[in-house]
C-alpha cells in the first residue's frame, strides 16, 4: 500500500516536471529580464499597437507579437495591485492567460499597466526595452459587439454575415448568415440601445428584400420595399420601440479606371421615412424630409427620442440625368459636388409630430461631406462621417470621424482618426467607449477600433479589437464593418431570421410621400415659402 | 519458389495492370494540373477552391464542425493536384484504397475481382470530367474502412456491437460529416443481407438518423439536413459535369447491389484466377504434338491475356465516355494559359470545333500569340469575336484571365475589381492572391500586397514565392526589381473614368497615349482596329510610330494598308515599301479572285477559304477567320 502511494506520488512529482517541459515557455514566474540586459531608450516594437492606451477594464487579453530580431522573448505584465502575468517564449507572438489578465485588470481600474519586454539575441545578449505603460479604465464597456464580417466585395458575393464577438473572451458567434437567404445581402443591422432583445436587421435577396425586426425574442418579417423604388434601409429605432425612422436609397456602384480606391457609391436619391412597429404601417412624416430637391439619409435618434438626425445634400441632377445613370454605368456629373450637411429635427413623440429642421454643421463651411452621425447616450455629443465628397464612406481614403458639441457647437476630428477611411462608429451604453472601423492598416482590409471617451468629449488612441492569435489581421482577409455594441448575445438564432425571412408580411399603408415615386413631395423652396 | 512467385504475379497482375492503366490515363490523358487550374473557369460553375494552409490556426478551424476534418483533408490533397504525377499518384492511392475495401466489404476473395474495380472506375470517371472528387473519395474511403472496422470489432465481440456501432458512428460524423450515413446505411444493408440480423439492423438505422439529428441540432447548430445534399452527387457540380453526376449515383447503387450478388453467389472459379492456374489450356492437352509456344500457354496465361485487354478496354472506355469534348478542350486552354504554355495552348486550340470555339479561347489564343510575337501574322488563322479579345464575355465566370489580361493591359482598376470578385467567388486560390500582391505592389499599397503575402505564406504549394517576396518587399517595398510588377506599372492607368465611358478601342487608344511604350497596349489596339475594320486607323498609326521600310509592319497590317489604299482608290503599287511585293501580289490577286464571284458571296467563302483563310483579306471581306482549319 505504501509502495504503491509512493509510486503515485514520482508518477505525479514526473507528471509536473513533464507537463513544464512540454508546455512551452509558459511559466508564470517572475523569473524575468536578467539584469544584465541591455537598456534600449525605445519601446519594443509590437503589432497591435497596444501601447499608451486606456483600455476596458474588461476587455480581452490584449495579444500581441514582438517584432523584433530574438530568439527568446520575455514579457512581464503587471500593475499596482495583483499578480505580475510573466511569459517566457521562444516564440514572439504573446499569448496572455485569459484568467490572469482578467484578475489583474479587476484590481487595477484607473490604474497603470506596464508591459516589460525582454528579448535575447541570438549571441545570447538579452535587450530589455522601456517599460509599455496603458491606462486600465475605470469606465466597463459593453460585453459584445457586432458587426458585418465579408470580404472586400464589389459585385458579387458568395458569404455575407453579420457576427457577434465577446469582446470579453475570443468567443465569436454567427448572428445571421446569407446562406439562409440564398446568398442575398445581409446588411444594416441595429439595435435598440445596443440591447439585442430589440433590434433589426435588413435583407435583399431572391426571397425579397426583408427588414427583420426582433422584438420580445421573436423575429417578425416586413417587406421592406416601399413606392420609392428602393427598399428601407439605414434604420434607427426610436428609443420608446415604437417607430422606425429609416431611408431609402437609390444606390449605385461604380467604378473607377484609376486610383487608389477601385469602387464609387452614390446615392442617386433617397429620402426618409417612418415605420410603425405597433401598426406595421409607414407614416406620414415630416415634408422636409422627403424634399424631391434634396438627399435626406443616415436617419439617427438622439437616445431622449426628442430628435432626430440625419444628413442632407442638394440634389445636383435632374430626373433626367438620374435616370440615365440609373440605368447607365457611367457616373453621373457634378457625383464629386455632393456633399451632405448634419441635420436635426425635433419629434413629439406623444402625437408623432415633427418640428422645423436645422443644420447643425453646414457643409458649405467645412467643404467637406457630413454622414452617418450617431448620437452619444447623454445626447451631448454627436460624432459623425466627414469625407471629401460623397454619401458612402467606406470607399473614402478621405473620411475621418468628428465629434460635435451639441451645446456649443464646436466639432473636432477625433485624435484617433488615420489617413485612411475611418467611419462607421458606435457608442457603448455609458457613452464612454467607441468603436469604429478603420482601415488605416492597409486600406482595403476594414479592422474594429476601438476608443475611450471621457465625459468631456475626448477621445485618445484607438486600439484594434484583440484577437486570439495576435498575428491573425496579418493574414485575414475578411472586412469588418457597421460594428455596434451590444449588452448582450442575440437571443434570436440563425435559423430564427432565416424562418422569418422566407414568410414576409407586407407593410400598411405604404403610400406616403417619398421623394420621385410620389409627386406630391414637395421641394425644399416651396417648404420655405410657406 | 518460382513457381509460387509466378502464381502470386498471375494473382496481382491484373490488379497491377489495372492500376497501372488507370495511372496511365490520369498522368498522361486527365492530367491533374488541368483540374487544379480549373476554379473559375468560364461555366463550370461556382466551386470555390479548396485552399490549404500550414499552421495549426487553419486545422483548429476544421475542428469545429463535422465534416471539418474531411474538408481538411480534401484541400491538402487538392494542392497536390498542382502537380502532374503527385496528383495522379495521389488519386491512384486514393482508388486502389477505395478497391481494396469495396473487395472486403463484399467478402471477396484475394485474387482477379473485376466488380471490385467499378469503384474506382466510376471515381475516376468524376476526375475524368476535371472535376475535383476529392470529398467523395476519401468520404467513401473513410466510411467504408470504418466499415471494415466495424465488422472486424463486432466479429469478436457481438454483444457490444451496437455500442461499438454508434461509436464508430460518431466518430465518422465528427470527422466525415454526412458520409457518416453511408456507413450506417452499408451497416444496415450488411446485417439485413449477409447477417439476417432483423433486430439488429432496424435498431442501427435508427440509431443512425438519431446520432446524426443530435450532432447537427444539439451539438453543432446546423440546419437538420443542409448537409446531406454533400451526399448528392450533384453537389457542387453544376449541369456540365453530367458523368460525374450519373457515375455518383452508379456508386450509390453499386454498394446495394454488390452485398446482394454477393450474398447470392460466393466467388466462383471465375473470380479466382488462382484456382484456375493449374489447369492446362484444352489445346494443350489435346496433342503433344503441338508447337512448343501453344504447349507453354495455359488456361490462366489465356485469362490473363483476355482479362488485360479487358481491363485497358475498361479504363479506356470509361475515359472517353467521360471526357466532356467541349469542357475538356477549354479547361486544357485554361490550364496551358496559367502555365505559360503557349505552343500547347495554341494547338489545342486548332483542335476546338467552332462551335466550342467561344470568347474565352479567343481571348487566351490572342494573349497566347501576343507573347509568341505572332498576333499580327496568325491572329487570323483561328477565329475571331472582338467581343473576346480584351474583355472574355462579362460573366463571374471568366474574371481570372480578365484579370490577367487587364493587368497586362494596363487596366490596373479593372484588374484589382476582377481579383477581388474572383476571391470572393472562388475562395483564396493562390493564383488570384498572387496577382492581388502584384496589383497591390504596383500601386505602391505595399502594406496591402503584405496581406495577401502573408496568405500565401501559409500555402504548400506557393509558400515559397510568398517568402521570397517578402524578403524583396522588406528590401524594396515598391517591389521595383520584380520584372512583373514593373511591367504592370510601367503601363499602368493613370486616367480615370468609368467602365463604359469610352469605347474599348478609345480606352486601349488611352493607354498608348499615356505610355508609348506599352507594346501589348499597342498591338491589341492595332489588333482592335483590324477586328473593326478601321483600316484607315492602321496607316495613322504606323505613320505616328514612324514605319520604314527598313523595319516593315507584320503580315496584317500591311493587308490592311492594302485594303485601305484600294478602298480609297489610290493607286496601288508594287514597290510600296510598306506594304510590300508580296502583299501587293496576293493582295491583287485576293482582289481578282473575288471578283470571279460577283455577288455569290457563300461560294467565295468556300473557294478562297483554302489559300486565304488565314489572311486579313479573307477576314475583311466576310467576317470570318480561321477558315483555314
Amino acid at each position: 500500500m505504501k509502495r504503491s502511494l509512493t509510486t503515485i506520488i514520482y508518477l505525479l512529482i514526473t507528471l509536473t516536471v513533464f507537463l513544464i517541459a512540454v508546455i512551452p515557455g509558459c511559466s508564470h514566474n517572475a523569473s524575468l529580464i536578467p539584469e544584465d540586459a541591455i537598456r534600449e531608450s525605445r519601446l519594443p516594437a509590437i503589432a497591435p499597437d497596444y501601447t499608451d492606451i486606456v483600455i476596458p477594464p474588461s476587455i480581452a487579453p490584449m495579444n500581441f507579437v514582438i517584432r523584433e530580431e530574438g530568439k527568446k522573448y520575455v514579457v512581464a505584465i503587471y500593475s499596482v495591485h495583483g499578480d505580475t502575468i510573466s511569459i517566457a517564449t521562444d516564440n514572439p507572438a504573446i499569448e496572455i492567460p485569459i484568467e490572469s489578465w482578467h484578475n489583474l485588470l479587476d484590481v487595477n481600474k484607473g490604474e497603470t499597466l506596464s508591459i516589460d519586454v525582454g528579448v535575447e539575441s541570438t549571441d545570447g545578449s538579452w535587450r530589455r526595452f522601456e517599460t509599455i505603460t496603458n491606462t486600465i479604465s475605470d469606465d466597463d464597456i459593453d460585453s459584445y459587439v457586432m458587426y458585418r464580417r465579408l470580404k472586400p466585395l464589389h459585385n458579387y458575393w458568395r458569404t455575407m454575415r453579420i457576427m457577434e464577438r465577446n469582446i470579453t473572451s475570443f468567443d465569436e458567434s454567427l448572428v445571421f448568415g446569407n446562406a439562409g437567404i440564398d446568398h442575398g445581402c445581409c446588411n444594416c443591422h441595429t439595435t435598440l440601445g445596443n440591447n439585442p432583445e430589440t433590434m433589426l436587421i435588413h435583407t435583399r435577396s431572391s426571397l425579397g428584400a426583408a427588414m427583420l425586426l426582433v422584438r420580445n425574442g421573436k423575429v417578425a418579417g416586413v417587406n421592406s420595399r416601399t413606392p420609392f423604388k428602393a427598399p428601407i434601409a439605414y434604420s434607427s429605432i426610436h428609443p420608446s420601440g415604437k417607430w422606425v425612422a429609416f431611408s431609402v436609397n437609390r444606390v449605385k456602384q461604380y467604378f473607377h479606371a484609376a486610383g487608389d480606391e477601385v469602387r464609387e457609391v452614390i446615392d442617386l436619391d433617397s429620402s426618409l421615412g417612418l415605420y410603425s412597429v405597433e401598426t406595421n404601417e409607414l407614416l406620414a412624416i415630416s415634408p422636409e424630409l422627403t424634399l424631391r430637391d434634396r438627399l435626406e439619409t443616415y436617419p439617427a435618434w438622439s437616445p431622449d427620442g426628442k430628435y432626430l438626425y440625419y444628413c442632407s445634400a442638394a440634389l445636383p441632377w435632374s430626373e433626367e440625368e438620374k435616370n440615365v445613370a440609373d440605368t447607365d454605368i457611367t457616373l453621373p456629373p457634378g457625383y464629386k459636388n455632393i456633399r451632405y450637411d448634419l441635420m436635426r429635427i425635433p419629434f413629439n413623440s406623444g402625437d408623432a409630430t415633427w418640428g422645423t429642421p436645422e443644420v447643425l454643421v453646414s457643409s458649405e463651411v467645412t467643404g467637406k461631406s457630413i454622414t452617418q452621425p450617431k448620437v452619444s447616450p447623454d445626447s451631448r455629443f454627436v460624432v459623425f462621417s466627414m469625407a471629401d465628397y460623397g454619401c458612402f464612406p467606406t470607399y473614402q481614403p478621405s473620411c475621418d470621424l468628428y465629434m460635435l458639441n451639441v451645446e456649443t457647437g464646436e466639432y473636432l476630428p477625433l485624435p484617433s482618426n488615420s489617413d485612411r477611411c475611418d467611419s462607421w462608429h458606435s457608442w457603448s451604453t455609458n457613452g464612454r467607449w467607441l468603436i469604429f472601423s478603420s482601415k488605416r492598416s492597409d486600406g482595403i482590409f476594414a479592422r474594429l477600433y476601438f476608443v475611450h471617451c471621457d465625459s468631456e468629449g475626448k477621445t485618445g488612441k484607438a486600439f484594434v479589437l484583440p484577437q486570439k492569435n495576435p498575428a491573425m489581421y496579418d493574414s485575414f482577409l475578411d472586412t469588418y464593418n457597421v460594428p455596434e455594441f451590444s449588452i448582450a448575445p442575440v437571443a434570436v438564432t440563425n435559423k430564427d431570421f432565416a424562418s422569418a425571412n422566407a414568410a414576409l408580411e407586407d407593410i400598411n399603408g405604404i403610400d406616403v410621400a417619398v421623394t420621385t415615386a410620389t409627386p406630391q413631395a414637395p421641394k425644399a423652396d416651396d417648404i420655405r415659402k410657406q | 519458389m518460382h513457381g509460387r512467385w509466378s502464381q502470386s504475379l498471375q494473382r496481382y497482375s491484373r490488379n497491377i495492370l489495372f492500376f497501372a492503366a488507370l495511372l496511365c490515363a490520369l498522368v498522361y490523358a486527365v492530367d491533374p494540373r488541368i483540374i487544379y487550374h480549373g476554379y473559375g473557369i468560364h461555366g463550370r460553375g461556382l466551386i470555390p477552391f479548396p485552399a490549404f494552409f500550414k499552421g495549426a490556426d487553419f486545422f483548429g478551424s476544421h475542428l469545429l464542425y463535422p465534416g471539418g476534418l474531411l474538408d481538411y483533408a480534401t484541400a491538402f490533397c487538392t494542392q497536390l493536384l498542382y502537380f502532374r504525377y503527385a496528383g495522379s499518384l495521389l488519386i491512384l492511392l486514393g482508388l486502389i484504397l477505395l478497391s481494396r475495401l469495396s473487395r472486403s466489404i463484399a467478402q471477396a476473395p484475394s485474387g482477379f475481382m473485376p466488380s471490385t474495380y467499378i469503384p474506382a472506375l466510376l471515381v475516376f470517371a468524376g476526375f475524368a470530367q476535371y472535376s475535383n472528387e476529392f470529398t467523395s473519395l476519401i468520404g467513401l474511403v473513410l466510411s467504408l474502412a470504418v466499415l471494415w472496422l466495424y465488422r472486424l470489432i463486432s466479429a469478436r465481440f457481438p454483444r457490444f456491437e451496437i455500442p461499438v456501432f454508434a461509436l464508430l458512428f460518431a466518430a465518422l460524423y465528427y470527422t466525415a460529416g454526412v458520409f457518416s450515413l453511408i456507413f450506417g446505411a452499408m451497416c444496415v444493408l450488411f446485417d439485413l443481407l449477409n447477417n439476417k440480423r432483423y433486430v439488429a439492423a432496424p435498431v442501427m438505422a435508427i440509431l443512425s438518423a438519431a446520432l446524426y439529428y443530435i450532432g447537427d441540432t444539439i451539438l453543432f447548430d446546423h440546419v437538420f439536413g443542409d448537409d446531406i445534399t454533400r451526399l448528392f452527387p450533384w453537389y457542387g457540380h453544376e449541369v456540365d459535369y453530367r458523368m460525374a453526376v450519373y457515375a455518383g449515383w452508379a456508386l450509390y447503387l453499386y454498394y446495394p447491389v454488390m452485398l446482394i450478388v454477393y450474398r447470392l453467389r460466393r466467388p466462383t472459379s471465375f473470380d479466382n484466377a488462382v484456382s484456375v492456374s493449374e489447369k492446362s489450356c484444352p489445346g494443350a492437352q489435346k496433342s503433344k504434338t503441338s508447337s512448343f509456344i501453344w504447349r507453354r500457354i495455359t488456361l490462366a496465361e489465356c485469362a490473363l491475356i483476355r482479362d488485360s485487354l479487358l481491363i485497358v478496354a475498361a479504363v479506356a472506355m470509361v475515359y472517353y465516355a467521360a471526357y466532356d469534348e467541349k469542357w475538356g478542350s477549354l479547361l486544357k486552354i485554361n490550364s496551358y494559359a496559367r502555365q505559360g504554355r503557349y505552343d500547347d495552348l495554341l494547338a489545342a486550340a486548332k483542335k476546338i470545333p467552332l462551335k466550342n470555339y467561344n470568347t474565352f479561347v479567343n481571348h487566351e489564343v490572342n494573349k497566347a500569340l501576343y507573347f509568341k510575337g505572332e498576333l499580327a501574322t496568325k491572329m487570323f488563322d483561328y477565329p475571331q469575336n472582338v467581343k473576346g479579345f480584351v474583355s472574355a464575355a462579362y460573366t463571374y465566370m471568366d474574371m481570372i484571365p480578365r484579370m490577367d489580361t487587364y493587368c497586362r493591359l494596363g487596366f490596373i482598376n479593372h484588374a484589382e475589381r476582377q481579383a477581388f470578385e474572383a476571391l470572393e467567388m472562388f475562395g483564396e486560390y493562390p493564383a488570384v492572391l498572387k496577382y492581388l500582391v502584384y496589383i497591390k505592389a504596383a500601386k505602391g499599397d505595399s502594406q496591402a500586397a503584405r496581406v495577401f503575402l502573408n496568405v500565401l505564406k501559409k500555402d504548400i504549394i506557393h509558400g515559397k514565392w510568398a517568402k521570397e517576396t517578402e524578403a524583396a518587399m522588406d528590401k524594396d517595398p515598391s517591389l521595383g526589381g520584380d520584372p512583373f510588377v514593373a511591367q504592370i506599372r510601367a503601363v499602368m492607368n493613370t486616367t480615370d473614368y468609368s467602365r463604359f465611358l469610352h469605347p474599348l478601342e478609345d480606352r486601349v487608344a488611352d493607354l498608348v497615349n499615356q505610355n508609348k511604350n506599352n507594346e501589348m497596349a499597342y498591338e491589341y489596339l492595332m489588333s482592335l482596329f483590324l477586328l473593326t475594320k478601321h483600316v484607315d486607323k492602321i496607316g495613322e498609326i504606323l505613320e505616328q510610330t514612324g514605319v520604314s521600310a527598313a523595319t516593315p509592319p507584320p503580315r496584317y497590317y500591311r493587308e490592311a494598308l492594302f485594303i485601305d489604299k484600294a478602298m480609297k482608290k489610290e493607286p496601288l503599287d508594287a514597290g510600296n515599301s510598306l506594304i510590300g511585293r508580296d502583299t501587293f501580289a496576293s493582295g491583287t490577286r485576293y482582289l481578282e479572285l473575288l471578283q470571279r464571284f460577283g455577288r455569290n458571296v457563300d461560294a467565295a467563302k468556300i473557294a478562297l477559304a483554302p489559300e486565304f483563310g488565314d489572311s486579313y483579306f479573307y477576314y475583311f471581306s466576310f467576317s470570318f477567320s480561321g477558315a483555314k482549319r
